[in-house]
């Protein structure tokens, strides 16, 4: 008898960059429950 | 954001818990301008944060002088195609964006650098991991 284990799955979200559907550049998980907006100039 | 960003990134974005969004402040004039449309020409090549974090860490270098030039150098850094993000920041062709990202957060009343909204819960200034940590946790049990 084959037993079937579950599989977990581990992503870091962290190699995952995209643009917000109003253009912001996002990093993570799309589908997070929680979004930080971050406003912040680089100088 | 800066001092904290690595402790957020490893505890919360990692796991898939937050999404960080970035919206650029244009608070120095032509040099911001340039630096984060050089972001958004990085963000073509998939790029865009690890052009965001090599700009935080090298921020002196964005001062004086002109940047198109020292960003030109830190995508070539980077490993980034240059004869792309060159044309990209030759032409300006995110400019448009960025002033339009900037005014829209003057219009919602961001005036502090940084200023950090999670969820709806502003954390204002520079201000230590627990404070976000604060935030963050209640949100994830709710």
């Amino acid at each position: 008898m084959v037993t079937e284990e579950a599989v977990v799955e581990t992503v870091d979200w962290l190699t995952n960059e995209g643009q917000t559907e109003d253009g912001f550049a996002f990093l993570g998980n799309p589908d997070a429950p929680i979004v930080l907006q971050d406003y912040s100039d680089f100088l | 954001m800066l001092g904290t960003e690595p402790e957020i990134k490893a505890r919360y974005v990692k796991t898939g818990q937050v999404k960080l969004v970035f919206n650029p402040i244009l608070d120095h004039g032509d040099h911001s301008v340039q630096a984060h449309q050089a972001a958004e020409c990085a963000g073509e090549q998939s790029m865009f944060w690890p052009m965001h974090d090599r700009l935080f860490a090298e921020q002196g270098s964005l001062f004086g002088g002109d940047p198109r030039e020292v960003l030109k150098m830190h995508a070539a850094e980077l490993g980034l195609d240059s004869a792309a993000f060159n044309a990209c920041l030759d032409e300006q062709r995110y400019l448009e964006k960025v002033t339009a990202q900037d005014n829209y957060r003057r219009e919602i009343g961001i005036r502090t650098r940084p200023t950090l909204d999670i969820n709806g819960q502003l954390v204002v200034g520079p201000q230590p991991f627990p404070a976000f940590e604060a935030v963050i946790e209640p949100l994830l049990t709710q």
